[in-house]
């Protein structure tokens, strides 16, 4: 919202304070300032006498004579009274330029926005060989709006020569953007006059605005109707005759560009002003169209049409508020004005509404009909309802001032049968003191209030605060929101930091938490494995191509893709579209995600276990080579190990997912308890993703680790004697596993085995059927040494052992 | 004519069925349907006929292009059948056999793991639980428990991922609040990290899936001036250098009062620069004191205990650690990005 700090101090005696300097002081107590504009000189390197004077050089002038120029015809020679000692004559390309007019004249040395955008500086020119000094200008010309047509009219009697800073005070000006959310809470600063309550609260100024006088006759001419009180809680209304619809007086006009508003006519520039003043939105309804003489407030019938003064047709629900006459809605509430009733150039009586509404209501309807207006985006604030009477009198004040022979013709209707009950709150000195962690009394909390415009009494350390109507539609309700009050007003980089003295707790940590930690320590270690991270989003077309029915997942009702309409139940989808993205330029790929995948029916609420994701891709793989599964396998299982859960390992995987491979699939265990699953990418869904790179999957359930008991492996006492490393290599058929060697062999002497291991295995084209596994038997005895008889004698009967039960060779 | 177009089929359904690989099809579809095969060569002896032969023959030659066309599909689908079953129907793979250690490389963490740990140790040594809810929220903790009822203009401000099944994706960390008052005993000191959801679309800074922790710290007596230390105390840890840290009133329905916490901007020490807009402060955080309401819907009693509570993006805090442009790399998933990160993760 743009805020002009010359309207501002005609509410609170502010105008000799710094507007550029206060903005922080206002950022920091109030709300966020987007940007601080300091407008009048475009050139904003330009300060104190250097500007004051090219500021001067803009003035009003009067056209007191034209007659065409000599070489050119679009062009005129103007002479200009503006106010120097003698009228001069200029040449002017402006369509409007005419005897009599009134305009602004920039002399030379005034700055004016060029043609280009950046500022220049008028001299003297040759214009079509007439030397030229100084010109007439357009609004944009000056900076102001974007209307370049024809140079400015000024509509109101102006003495040449009044330079344009003074006409039109808004001209020279600095205007604040208020950032519009950070104002969401305060339905008070949505006006000038608000905001100069806020800023005179701050500087310790008084705050001096008043709405004016004004006298309603005792005749009734439209009666008001509210058949929606729940929605309206006051709506008022009253007739103005008189008028003549023209342009606004140059200063509201200037006003209003700097707002950001368009100037129209009068009667909407006032209405406008108005609402950018005290707050409160109007609306003028051309009298003529008012069938009748009874506004009606009303829900809309349903279906019920409507066409807003945009011109745009909507088709109401009964949810709509509408203001209406006897036959027709002649106003969507609080959201704008009908087609069918608007002011028009020939309009001499209006009714003119002000009024309050449901914030919810008018909410609902703006987003509803996508009608977000100036209007919509204040009442859905929650707005003050007594603000409707102040800005119905300034209203009627600024038409009797500007528009002579108007007259107020009616009483003033108002329909306000439930005023909110005042808003009392009890709190304590010490409260907010406690709160802030600033030292102050209950005076000084007194005090700021007061400022505020809080009714305050005090007993000793307690106070009773009746909150101001303009704060109490839903800002400030309970003792907090004053501790707000005061700290924002005293400025928070007035408190002390100072860390708060605790009691110690006993400490614990989330076991899934350590679990995840410890398998990112591993994986991101030593494993070389890349953390990524991937949407919760899946698509429909990936899920297919793993075999998962995608209506067996949860759905999104506005997902932000039709191609992306569900919530993941596998990391894996996403997962492996990451390594097709990437394969080109990443032949191997080592990564893995930790996240959650939800699961859930239409119903009750959705499990969302945290799940290890793990990849691993090898373009130039053999999609037969198993290489990649078994250094799957070793980074699990050596990830695993860290988790102090017992001793993991993979045993066969019954129930693969339809994305796995059937047969290179394992299940992981963790102390014998299932926690995952190692595969391979199946090859149909390795196709249907058009996947190039052979890729393993690992998936770890880390709330299950995390729910296996803590396994603390003892410390097994050192051998005293030297142990023995004895190695075996056997050709055994592909069917057998090399586990069930390894223990076979660890059964030959269990009394001297400690542990044996297969170190190596070696497939030849050979031998298709058979496998040479390699095992190495660490051997040792607890009492002696063990001697080279007991070798030889182990050695024959592992050799028989195994070719007895595996119908193994033995190359000896 | 029609002849030779029988006879070409029959010779080509032959061949096909003969075929026993995949190299062996793709030449066949080349010698019959390629630039020079004999299909369109067929097709090109069509100009020599009367023009009403033509149009006959001419669809005839298409039709027996189209039965090819199919008879080599379904041929290469079968090999490949056959092939899958093959290599599926394997008897020798044996999962007990050792793992293969993998070639040693550099590992690393995600960059929102690596600051997340930092605020994970900065608060774990403070005395801080370190907790994790869920990502699919229901409306009453997202919302209703917060203190944003249903009109309330915040839940337009944080435009929400609804599921079919009336759940939604959480927008923010905040429903953990009252997660944890329900779950752990008074005083309470929690943070708890995790993903949360805007529905809008992503451009360089705007993302909808990105990463806060939220705080939490309840006990007997606190104030606005515990938090501004713990704040500067947090973000000094987290930047490993003095930061200098101002509040603004900031309005969120859970906090009361409620502020935005600024810093001094680092790019430029608060000189201005383009990284700060030229105020020489960079918006960081929202924070305040826990809402009456909000103590309430966690079941503690607001006349007994006082909370504070923080909200702070851990995927912003990571683009100004690392100077990340866009946003959306984080989800990316592109190793290119994530190995920029230092090796060993925590730091």
């Amino acid at each position: 919202m743009k805020v002009s700090w010359s309207w501002i101090s005609r509410f609170a005696e502010v105008g000799d304070l710094d507007a550029v300097a206060l903005s922080t002081r206002f950022t920091l107590g109030v709300a966020e300032i987007d940007e601080v504009l300091r407008v009048g000189v475009p050139d904003a390197t330009l300060e104190g006498e250097a500007r004051a004077a090219a500021l001067s050089k803009v003035v009003i002038a009067k056209v007191i004579a034209c007659r065409p120029h000599p070489q050119a015809e679009k062009l005129q020679l103007v002479t200009v009274d503006f106010g120097g000692p003698e009228p001069r004559e200029i040449v002017s390309g402006a369509p409007n330029a005419r005897t009599g007019l009134l305009s602004v004249f920039a002399d030379e040395g005034a700055v004016i926005v060029g043609k280009d955008g950046a500022p220049a500086v008028l001299g003297e020119a040759v214009i079509r060989g007439v030397p030229s000094r100084g010109m007439l200008v357009s609004f944009a010309e000056l900076g102001i709006g974007d209307d370049h047509a024809g140079v400015i009219e000024v509509p109101d009697a102006i003495a040449p020569g009044t330079p344009l800073a003074k006409a039109a005070p808004a001209f020279d000006d600095v205007i604040w953007d208020i950032d519009n959310k950070s104002l969401t809470h305060r339905p008070d600063c949505w006006g000038h006059v608000g905001l100069a309550r806020e800023i005179a609260a701050l500087c310790r100024r008084p705050f001096t605005w008043r709405a004016p006088e004004v006298t309603f006759p005792d005749v009734a001419d439209v009666a008001v109707k509210n058949e929606a009180p729940d929605l309206c809680p006051r709506y008022s209304c009253f007739t103005m005759d008189g008028i003549a619809v023209g342009p606004s007086p140059l200063w509201m006009q200037i006003l209003l560009w700097r707002l950001g508003q368009r100037p129209i006519n009068n009667l909407v520039d006032f209405t406008n002003l108005a609402m950018l003043t005290v707050g409160n939105p109007l609306h003028a309804f051309d009298r003529r169209q008012i069938g009748g003489d009874t506004i009606v407030v009303r829900r809309a019938a349903p279906d019920e049409p409507f066409t807003t003064l945009d011109g745009r047709a909507h088709r109401l629900t009964a949810d709509d508020l509408v203001i209406a006459d006897a036959r027709k809605p002649v106003a969507l509430a609080g959201v704008m004005g009908g087609e069918n009733s608007m002011v028009a150039a020939d309009t001499t009586r209006i009714v003119l509404e002000s009024a309050n509404f449901h914030a919810g209501a008018i909410r609902r309807t703006a987003v509803r009909t996508q009608t977000r207006t100036d209007s919509s985006a204040r009442f859905e604030k929650s707005l003050d309802p007594h603000q409707v009477w102040d800005a119905s009198r300034f209203f009627a004040d600024l038409v009797l001032t500007h528009i002579p022979g108007a007259r107020v013709s009616s009483c003033f209707e108002d329909v306000f049968p439930a005023p909110p009950a005042p808003v009392v709150i009890r709190t304590t000195g010490a409260f907010v003191a406690r709160r802030l962690g600033l030292d102050v009394t209950a005076e000084q909390v007194a005090d700021v209030l007061g400022r505020l415009q809080f009714g305050v009494t005090t007993d000793g350390d307690d106070l009773t605060v009746t909150v101001p109507t303009f704060r109490a539609t839903k800002d400030i309700g309970i003792p907090e929101d004053l501790v707000e009050e005061v700290g924002r007003w005293h400025g928070y980089d007035n408190i002390a930091p100072e860390l708060p003295a605790v009691r110690l707790a006993k400490p614990f940590s989330l076991p899934v938490r350590t679990v995840s930690r410890r398998l990112r320590e591993a994986l991101s270690g030593e494993l070389g494995f890349l953390e990524a991270m991937t949407y919760s989003f899946c698509r429909v077309e990936d899920l297919s191509a793993c075999g998962l029915d995608p209506a067996r997942h949860l759905a999104l009702e506005n997902p932000i893709s039709a191609e992306e309409p569900v919530l993941r139940a596998s990391m894996f989808p996403n997962l492996l579209a990451a390594v097709i993205r990437n394969e080109r330029r990443e032949p191997r790929q080592r990564m893995y995600e930790l996240g959650r995948v939800y699961h859930g029916t239409q119903e009750g609420f959705p499990t969302q276990p945290r799940i290890a994701a793990l990849v691993l891709s090898d373009r130039h793989a053999d999609a037969a080579d198993t290489t990649l599964f078994f250094q799957m396998k070793d980074a699990v299982l050596r990830a695993l190990r860290t988790q102090e859960r017992g001793a993991p390992g993979v045993e066969r995987l019954p129930d693969p997912t339809p994305f796995s491979h059937p047969v290179r699939c394992a299940r992981v265990t963790l102390g014998g308890a299932p926690v995952g699953w190692i595969a391979q990418v199946h090859p149909r869904t390795r196709r249907q993703l058009q996947l190039e790179s052979p890729v393993v999957m690992a998936c770890l359930e880390l709330d299950v680790i995390a729910g296996l008991p803590k396994v603390v492996v003892p410390f097994e006492p050192l051998p005293r004697f030297p142990g023995m490393e004895h190695d075996l290599t056997v050709l055994v058929p592909r069917t057998v596993a090399a586990a069930d060697v390894a223990r076979a062999l660890a059964g030959v002497a269990p009394e001297i085995t400690r542990e044996v291991t297969c170190f190596a295995v070696y497939e030849s084209p050979k031998f298709p059927d058979r496998r040479s596994l390699s095992f190495r038997l660490h051997l040792a005895h607890k009492e002696r040494t063990l001697t080279q008889e007991e070798l030889v004698e182990l050695h024959e009967k592992a050799v028989s052992t195994v070719q007895k039960t595996f119908d193994a060779q033995v190359a000896s | 004519m029609s002849d030779s177009i029988t006879l070409l089929k029959e010779k080509a359904a032959a061949a096909i069925t003969g075929a026993l690989d995949a190299d062996a099809l793709r030449e066949l579809e080349v010698a019959y349907l390629g630039k020079k095969g004999e299909v369109t060569a067929l097709l090109k002896s069509l100009g020599q006929l009367a023009p009403e032969e033509r149009k006959t023959m001419g669809k005839a030659v298409n039709d027996a292009r189209a039965e090819i066309e199919k008879m080599i599909a379904d041929r290469r689908e079968r090999l490949e059948g056959e092939a899958l079953d093959r290599d599926l129907a394997e008897t020798g793979f044996d999962l007990t056999l050792p793992g293969i250690p993998l070639p040693a490389e550099a590992g690393r963490w995600h960059p929102i793991s690596i600051i997340a740990d930092r605020v994970e140790r900065a608060f774990e040594q403070l005395g801080f639980l370190v907790l994790d809810y869920p990502e699919v929220e229901t409306e009453h903790y997202n919302f209703d428990a917060l203190n944003i009822p249903a009109d309330h203009p915040a839940r337009d401000m944080q435009d929400t991922f609804w599921l079919k099944n009336g759940c939604l994706l959480r927008t923010h960390t905040s429903p953990g609040q009252v997660r944890a008052m329900h779950e752990y005993p008074l005083p309470l000191r929690a943070i708890f990290p995790g993903r949360v959801f805007r529905y809008e679309r992503t451009d360089a800074s705007h993302e909808h899936t990105f990463h806060q922790v939220e705080g939490l710290m309840i006990d007997r007596d606190l104030s606005v001036s515990n938090l501004i230390a713990i704040m500067k105390v947090l973000l000094e840890t987290i930047f490993e250098r003095e930061v200098t840290v101002r509040l603004r009133p900031g309005f969120f329905p859970f906090v009361e009062p409620g502020f935005e916490l600024d810093i001094r901007c680092m790019n430029c020490g608060g000189a201005g620069c383009s990284v700060c807009k030229h105020s020489g402060w960079v918006e960081l955080l929202p924070c305040g004191l826990v809402h009456p309401n909000v103590l309430r819907a966690g079941g503690v009693d607001p006349e007994k205990w006082v909370g504070w509570a923080f909200g702070l993006g851990l995927s912003r805090l990571a683009m100004m650690r690392y100077k990340i442009s866009h946003i959306t790399h984080f989800m990316g998933a592109d190793p290119r990005f994530l190995r920029q990160f230092p090796e060993g993760g925590a730091r």
